[in-house]
């Protein structure tokens, strides 16, 4: 029998034993505990000998002699493991000490990275929001948007949509295919019979609704509180989601609801077949209100959702298809395309060929089609890139302020290495200063994450959450704590560790050694050249958005407001509604058209002169009343305004109008005519050029006519005692009007000034961006500066005593201090201004019109740079050269 | 007095004396549980070893390993000049003690 093996006590109880014990000499305290448990064992058997192992390991590692055994090994030259838990506790204990020691570095560290961080941190929020869209369907691997690309003489184009007709084809003729459905978009008026006899009413806009087929609930499949889509193949049914039906319903359950009716401008009556829970999950089909699409067939939705339409690729209309496993992606688009092309062959042939494409799920919500690179995505990359590099600058800071006051720690190294630290130990303990600042800084950044959104939120899409508590938040700042204090802590822990202590302790300073004073320099230069990059940048934008709002556009727009009455009504009401605006006290002159000269609403045609189809040009036709020239100001060159009346009878050309016509002296195209929609119109009058659109787009030829069916907005010019903050009363008084003529539409009107701020959004918003990252690395920039600043001038702090006592000034000093700066400041130009010059003409180059950069505004890039150095350099100057030498020489 | 030794101190040096050159962890707190039919833990033991140590009452030198220790070597100690001080300075003392105060000390039958 082998009861007596002495040498297996619990293995584990022997690491903790030596995992506490550590490098202590214990050979003979683990020999009384093996000797023992070997008894034991022999007497007592195996379970009661293991247990009594156990409880001597805890009262040796518990006991005094451990501990004095640990401390005696240190004493003695040893040192403990570089992890060790009191080795932590020491880095913890030294760190802390140290940076409330030295309470303005370590703000100035705080800050820079607090603001890194927050950058990093607002785009990981937005785009774990943009990534989320449509992730979350059951098989979405298999739903993909059946979309089309087209290949003709005037390019490639890509399109979102497919013709309506399509989807039922593919059902019947191709296999593999598990769904199919169509999609398309309404946005209609609602009434709702409520069960106390009162009708509730929601206007155009407020509803989401799409017409869509049974088979959508099998692609997009929802969760039923109530119904099914059992007979959502018949017209005129409707699924809810839940909170739709509190709305339309308020207190009826949902089983309650199933049943009730709905009126879908006030005259498609459907009948709720169902109610689906609300998706909390992102989506680009928020669709409220399901309606069966077979009802567009039997109502008047027909002419808009044209469900046996081949030829029109309609932007309300999407087709989504869930393919069975394992169908091949390539065979099926090839088979899609054949079959839209045998049911649209031309005679002649089209020299268009479409392609039939299948889009990922996933991928809908970023390509939106149409756009060279998803514009969404590519944005998030380059918001990223930036949020890196301020984090980097940040960073640089850091790594500038460490290594400058390593010279002052030289000290406290040399002592702790002579006392016995190991160099891995030094290097730890800067690791850890570097660990808890920026651990301090993401704490920070997330409590500040809150007001930031609030600040910029133009930027922020609708709906992004700033949930920080999720398991993908904090696996994203664990890991931005630790690359962040590495490549923060990593070189100056480094430089630091590496201090001989015989050198250090000597001559009580820190090795001056060129090599980081070199890459020192060269962080500077690459902060400075960010700023600068930055400044010109805004200023360059900040002109051209001056240039643009200033530019004499060709028409005047001082004081008009537009609103748009309703785009199905082709009757007279607006025209009489327009009588009753005029007569409003205060409205000094209103236009019935089709949208202001410079607009989102174009309608763009070919047209050609009567009796000679060879000059033709591609025109923007503005249609207006006789008020609509004068109302803008429009100025005529040559001829008159159109007159007065009921149909479209006369044009008014622009002067490039004429000039495409092929008249050289465009008075000379006014009495020729135009054939337009068959027919011919006299040119009466010739107008000077005006802005069409935003001033990337170049003008084009305009011609402007009476055409009444494209007159949906009403634009009115109030008297100058009615513009600006007087305008309330006159508005409320055109809403009355307004609301007599079209109770069910919303009253709302905007200045014109507003819309054309609208074409310009995205530049704005890009200006703001660059203001706010120049704003950003300027603020880090200095930080760092001003730290550098204040630590020579402390380590100056005698040399600036003996040069004031033999005679130099205030200014002497302060230029010894800041020389090197405006030296850096200077190598820095020369790196960002031709960078700058080239990006920034590359932005300008996306204008028609555009102004020219000059080097003035570089220079005033440079100037303002220099100000805010010189200020940033001048508090600690001036501190340091006014001292009183006498004070700083005391002690020699 | 200089050296103050505890009761449990005082039981370990004479313990160590008693062992002659056997004196090492194991024997000396068996030998004590034996005698004083207490039992006592090896951490306490070590601890109060350590603590004459620092005192200087006992040296310890590194015996050989042994096989029923899982080759560790033993650690073995030795009362110092100053340990056979402090335990004759306590004898005497008690002995005074016991002297002066027989009488009173003496069992009723």
């Amino acid at each position: 029998m082998k009861t007596n093996n002495p040498h297996n006590p619990p293995r584990f109880a022997t690491k903790v034993l030596r995992w506490f014990s550590g490098t202590a000499m214990i050979e003979d305290l683990e020999g009384d505990l093996l000797e023992l448990y070997g008894k034991d064992r022999m007497r007592f058997g195996r379970w009661r000998a293991s247990l009594t192992y156990w409880m001597r390991v805890i009262s040796v590692i518990a006991s005094y002699a451990l501990r004095r055994r640990k401390r005696a090994f240190i004493r003695t030259g040893g040192s403990l493991p570089l992890l060790h838990p009191s080795m932590l506790a020491f880095y913890f204990k030294s760190a802390f000490r140290f940076i409330s020691k030295t309470p303005v570095y370590s703000l100035i560290n705080v800050l820079g990275l607090t603001l890194g961080v927050c950058a990093c941190l607002a785009i990981f929020l937005i785009a774990r929001h943009e990534f989320t869209f449509d992730r979350f369907h059951p098989d979405d691997k298999r739903i993909y948007r059946i979309v089309a690309d087209a290949d003709g003489p005037d390019g490639h184009w890509q399109g979102s949509t497919i013709p309506a007709a399509l989807p039922r084809a593919l059902r019947e003729s191709v296999a593999g295919l598990e769904s199919v459905t169509c999609i398309s978009r309404y946005g209609p008026s609602v009434s709702i019979m409520q069960s106390g006899g009162n009708l509730k009413k929601l206007p155009r806009g407020s509803v989401s609704a799409a017409l869509v087929e049974a088979p959508y609930f099998d692609i997009l499949q929802r969760e039923w509180l109530a119904g099914s889509s059992k007979s959502m193949h018949e017209p005129f049914k409707v699924v809810l989601t839940e909170s739709r039906a509190k709305t339309y319903f308020e207190s009826k359950s949902p089983a309650e609801v199933v049943g009730a009716i709905l009126n879908y401008d006030d005259s498609l009556q459907v009948t709720v077949v169902g109610v689906v829970k609300d998706w909390e999950e992102n989506t680009d089909f928020p669709f409220t209100d399901l309606i069966s699409y077979a009802t567009a067939s039997h109502s008047f939705l027909k002419s808009t959702v044209m469900p046996e339409e081949w030829g029109q690729y309609l932007d309300s209309f999407q087709a989504l298809v869930k393919l069975n496993p394992g169908v091949s992606i390539d065979t099926t688009e090839r088979i899609f395309s054949t079959t839209l092309a045998t049911h649209t062959r031309k005679d002649p042939p089209s020299p268009v060929t479409v392609a039939v494409k299948l889009q990922a799920l996933p991928d809908v919500h970023f390509n939106k089609r149409g756009e060279e690179m998803p514009a969404g995505e590519r944005q998030i990359y380059l918001l990223a890139a930036l949020a890196a590099f301020i984090l980097i600058i940040a960073s640089f800071n850091f790594i500038n302020l460490s290594t400058a006051l390593s010279t002052r720690r030289g000290k406290e190294i040399g002592i702790r290495k002579t006392i016995g630290a190991a160099r891995s130990t030094v290097a730890m303990q800067f690791l850890t200063e570097t660990f808890l600042l920026t651990t301090f800084s993401v704490v920070l950044a997330c409590l500040l994450i809150q007001p930031i959104f609030r600040l910029f939120s133009g930027f922020i899409p609708a709906g992004v959450s700033l949930a920080l508590f999720t398991l993908r938040t904090m696996v994203f700042l664990a890991i931005l704590i630790v690359t962040t204090s590495l490549i923060a802590g990593y070189y100056p822990s480094r430089v630091l560790s590496s201090y001989s202590p015989a050198i250090v302790l000597r001559k009580f300073l820190g090795p001056h050694g060129s090599r980081s004073h070199l890459l020192r320099k060269s962080m500077i230069v690459v902060q400075f050249a960010f700023s600068l990059f930055f400044i010109a940048g805004v200023i360059v934008m900040k002109s051209q958005l001056q240039f643009i709002s200033e530019q004499d556009r060709g028409f005047r727009t001082e004081g008009v407001r537009i609103f748009w009455t309703n785009f199905d009504d082709f009757s007279n009401r607006p025209r009489l509604l327009l009588e009753r605006i005029r007569q409003i006290p205060g409205v000094e002159q209103a236009s019935l058209h089709g949208g202001s000269p410079m607009g989102f609403a174009t309608f763009m045609s070919h047209v050609s002169l009567s009796g000679n189809s060879a000059k033709d040009v591609d025109a923007i036709f503005k249609s207006g009343d006789a008020e609509y020239i004068p109302l803008y100001g429009i100025r005529i060159l040559a001829g008159r305004n159109f007159v007065e009346s009921d149909s479209l009878r006369e044009f008014v050309v622009t002067e490039s109008f004429a000039r495409a016509l092929g008249f050289t002296k465009h008075e000379e195209s006014v009495g020729h005519s135009l054939n337009f929609r068959g027919k011919d119109y006299p040119i009466v009058g010739v107008a000077a050029d005006f802005h069409q659109h935003s001033f990337h787009i170049a003008i084009a030829p305009v011609a402007i006519g009476n055409m009444r069916d494209l007159q949906h907005a009403v634009a009115l010019r109030l008297d100058a005692a009615h513009q600006g903050g007087a305008s309330g009363t006159v508005l409320a008084a055109v809403e009355t009007v307004f609301k007599q003529f079209y109770p069910d539409d919303v009253f709302q009107s905007h200045l014109v000034e507003e819309e054309i701020g609208w074409m310009h959004q995205d530049d704005s918003k890009t200006v703001t961006l660059v203001n706010a990252a120049m704003l950003v690395t300027v603020f880090i920039s200095a930080l760092g500066v001003f730290g550098l600043v204040m630590f020579t001038s402390e380590m100056k702090i005698k040399e600036i005593a003996v040069r004031k006592v033999l005679g130099a000034t205030v200014a002497n000093i302060a230029t010894l201090l800041g020389r090197e700066f405006v030296l850096l400041l200077v190598v820095a130009t020369t790196l960002a201004f031709p960078l700058a010059w080239y990006s920034m003409d590359r932005w300008l180059s996306t204008f028609a019109y555009r102004i020219d950069m000059t080097p003035g505004m570089y220079l005033i890039a440079a100037v303002a740079a220099l100000l805010v150095g010189i200020l940033t350099v001048s508090y600690h100057t001036v501190k340091a050269a006014s001292t009183n030498p006498a004070r700083s020489l005391r002690s020699e | 007095m200089k050296n103050y030794i505890g009761e449990f101190e005082e039981l370990v040096l004479l313990t160590i004396a008693s062992l002659e050159d056997d004196a090492y962890g194991v024997s000396i707190k068996e030998s004590i549980e034996e005698r004083a039919s207490r039992t006592i833990s090896i951490g306490a033991l070590h601890s109060t070893i350590t603590r004459l140590e620092e005192k200087g009452m006992i040296k310890s030198w590194m015996g050989s390993p042994t096989a029923e220790r899982g080759g560790r070597r033993k650690r073995h100690f030795q009362l110092t000049h100053a340990g056979k001080v402090a335990v004759h300075e306590i004898k005497n003392l008690r002995d005074e003690l016991w002297k002066i105060s027989k009488h009173s000390l003496a069992l009723e039958k």
